[in-house]
C-alpha cells in the first residue's frame, strides 16, 4: 500500500484496486482506511462509478453497409494493387527475379558464344624453339620467322626430337631483329591515329574477316603469287612476322611468343594493327588495308572471330605503356 | 477459396496470396469490433471514417503482418496509431491555420456551445460519457478501451501495442484517473 495518507489520490493505486491487483494485506488496510477517510472513500467510489458508466455507455452498431463501403474504398484506392504484388496468380516478386535471370542469360549468351576461344577448335601444340629471346626487345622493328611446325610458347616443354640448331638460318623458329625501316612513314600524327582507331572494338571485329576473305579471294596475292609457289609449298614455308611501332612511342617491343606457323600461314600477305597492353598481351587486332589504314569494308561477325584470335596469342616483351603495332604476316 | 470457418490467420494468409475475397471476409468479420472501438475512442460521428481507415491501412500493411500476434491485436495496433495520428494532425492543423494556443495536441476540443455539465443536466449522461472519453489524451484511449470495454488482459494489450506491460498499466491507470476527473461532476448522484 502507498505511503501517502490518502492512497486514493493516486490513479495507479485506484487502478490496481479496481483490477483486484492489490495484495490482500494492502486491500484490507485500504478498506480500514476508507471507512474512516471521506476523501479516499469518495475518490474510490467516483473511480468505480466513472468506469462503470464508461463500460455501460451504449454504442450504436455500425451501419449495415459499412463493410461494403470499406471494401469499395479499398478497391477504389488500389484498383491495380494486389497484396504483395500478386497479379494473375503470379507473385511478381519472383516473376521479377525470373525475368532478371532471363535477361542476364539472353544478354550474356551471345557474348559468351562470340568469344573466339569458346568456339574455336584449338590445334594441337606444335613444338617450337626460339633462338633469340628478349635480347631483341630493344629493336625498333622485329621480324619473327617461324618454321612450319613451331609453337614458341611452351619453350620448356619442347620435345626431344627437335633438332639441334646450328645457326639462326637453320632454326625452326627464329626471331630476327632488323633496323627500323622508315618508322616515321608508318607513324601517323596522334590525332590522325585517334580518328583512325576510335571505333576500336567493333572495327577489330569487322576488319579481320575482310582480311581473311581477301586472303582467300585473291589466291595470287602475297608471297605465294609473287614466287609462283604452290599452296602446299606456301604452307610449309616459314612464316615471318614484321612488327613495327605504329604509335610513335619508340621501337616495337620484341615478340616473346607466337602461335604456330600452321595457324599463321593463312594470314600471309596481310597486315594488322595490334593494340598491345603494357604487360605484352594483345588486347585488340584490327585488320589493316595494307597501307597502314584500317580496313573499312563491312564484314560478318563470323569472319571476325578467327583472324583476330590467332594474333591475340602473340606475346610481346612487357613495357611501361600499351602500344599500337603494325604487324605484317609474310 | 475461403470457407466460413477459416480462422483470421487463414484469411489473412489467403489475402496475402491475392485472395481479395479472403480480406473481404476478414473485414466483414471485424467491422463491428473495430467500429465499437472507434465509437469509444473518437466518438460516433467519426467512427465510420476511422473504422474504414483502419481496414484500409490493414490492407496496405498486409505484407507486414507476420502472424506473431493475433490478427485482432494487429488491428488494435493499427487502430491505436490511427487515433493518435488523427488527433496529432488535427492539432497541427489548428496550430497552423487557426492560430490555436492548444498546448495539448492529444486533446479533442470540447463540443461547441455546450459543456459536459450542460449535457448531463439535460439527462444525456450516457452520451456525455462517450464524449468524455474524447477528452482523454490520444495515447490513453485505445489502452483504456481495450482494457475496460474489450476486457483484454494487460499482456494482450502490451503485445498488441508493442509496449511494455508496465507502460500499458501506467497509461490505463492515468486514463482511468482522467476519466474519473471528467465524469465525477456529472455522475455524482445520477449514474446511468
Amino acid at each position: 500500500m502507498t505511503d501517502t495518507p490518502h492512497p486514493a489520490r493516486s490513479s495507479e493505486f485506484l487502478s490496481r484496486l479496481y483490477d483486484g491487483e492489490l495484495a490482500p494485506a494492502d486491500r484490507e488496510a485500504f478498506a480500514t482506511h476508507r471507512a474512516a477517510c471521506d476523501e479516499c472513500r469518495q475518490a474510490a467510489d467516483a473511480f468505480a462509478a466513472a468506469l462503470a458508466a464508461f463500460r455501460a455507455s451504449p454504442t450504436a452498431p455500425p451501419a449495415a453497409d459499412l463493410s461494403a463501403r470499406i471494401l469499395r474504398k479499398i478497391r477504389a484506392q488500389s484498383p491495380s494493387r494486389r497484396p504483395f504484388g500478386v497479379m494473375f496468380g503470379i507473385d511478381v516478386r519472383w516473376a521479377g527475379v525470373v525475368i532478371a535471370a532471363l535477361l542476364v542469360v539472353l544478354i550474356s549468351t551471345p557474348l559468351v558464344l562470340r568469344r573466339p576461344d569458346a568456339m574455336a577448335v584449338r590445334p594441337l601444340a606444335i613444338p617450337a624453339r626460339i633462338l633469340d629471346g628478349p635480347a631483341t626487345a630493344k629493336a625498333p622493328s622485329t621480324e619473327v620467322r617461324a618454321a612450319g611446325k613451331t609453337d614458341a610458347a611452351p619453350r620448356a616443354a619442347a620435345p626431344a626430337p627437335a633438332p639441334a640448331l646450328a645457326s639462326k638460318e637453320e632454326a625452326p623458329a627464329a626471331i630476327l631483329a632488323e633496323a627500323p625501316q622508315k618508322p616515321a612513314a608508318r607513324e601517323a600524327p596522334a590525332d590522325e591515329e585517334k580518328r583512325r582507331y576510335a571505333p576500336a572494338p567493333q572495327a577489330a571485329a569487322q576488319a579481320a574477316p575482310s582480311a581473311a576473305r581477301r586472303m582467300t579471294a585473291e589466291p595470287s596475292g602475297g608471297e605465294a603469287a609473287s614466287s609462283g609457289a604452290t599452296a602446299a609449298e606456301v604452307a610449309e614455308r616459314a612464316v615471318r612476322l614484321s612488327v613495327r611501332a605504329f604509335d610513335g612511342e619508340g621501337p616495337a617491343p620484341a615478340v616473346v611468343s607466337h602461335p604456330p606457323d600452321a595457324r599463321l600461314a593463312g594470314l600471309r600477305g596481310l597486315e594488322f594493327v595490334l593494340t598491345v597492353e603494357a604487360q605484352g598481351r594483345v588486347r585488340a587486332v584490327q585488320a589493316s588495308a595494307g597501307n597502314g589504314f584500317l580496313a573499312d569494308t563491312p564484314r560478318s561477325a563470323s569472319d571476325a572471330a578467327g583472324v583476330g584470335d590467332v594474333l591475340k596469342e602473340l606475346r610481346f616483351a612487357p613495357g611501361d605503356r600499351s602500344r599500337r603495332l603494325l604487324v605484317r604476316v609474310e | 477459396m475461403t470457407q466460413p470457418d477459416n480462422s483470421d490467420e487463414e484469411l489473412l494468409a489467403l489475402a496475402r496470396q491475392g485472395e481479395d475475397e479472403a480480406f473481404g471476409d476478414f473485414v466483414r468479420r471485424h467491422t463491428a469490433t473495430v467500429h465499437r472501438w472507434m465509437v469509444r475512442a473518437v466518438g460516433g460521428d467519426d467512427a465510420d471514417d476511422m473504422t474504414q481507415e483502419v481496414f484500409v491501412k490493414a490492407y496496405r500493411g498486409l505484407g507486414r503482418f507476420r502472424g506473431d500476434a493475433p490478427p485482432r491485436a494487429w488491428l488494435a495496433a493499427i487502430a491505436d496509431n490511427a487515433v493518435k495520428n488523427r488527433y496529432r494532425s488535427r492539432s497541427r492543423f489548428r496550430r497552423v491555420f487557426a492560430g490555436s494556443s492548444d498546448t495539448d495536441p492529444a486533446r479533442e476540443p470540447e463540443a461547441p456551445g455546450a459543456g459536459p455539465e450542460d449535457e448531463a443536466r439535460t439527462g444525456e449522461s450516457r452520451r456525455v460519457v462517450a464524449e468524455a472519453l474524447k477528452l482523454l489524451p490520444a495515447d490513453f484511449r485505445m489502452p483504456v478501451v481495450l482494457r475496460d470495454i474489450e476486457e483484454w488482459s494487460y499482456e494482450e494489450i502490451a503485445v498488441s501495442l508493442g509496449l511494455p506491460v508496465g507502460t500499458v498499466k501506467s497509461r490505463i491507470a492515468r486514463g482511468r484517473g482522467q476519466l474519473k476527473e471528467i465524469l465525477a461532476p456529472l455522475l455524482s448522484g445520477r449514474l446511468p
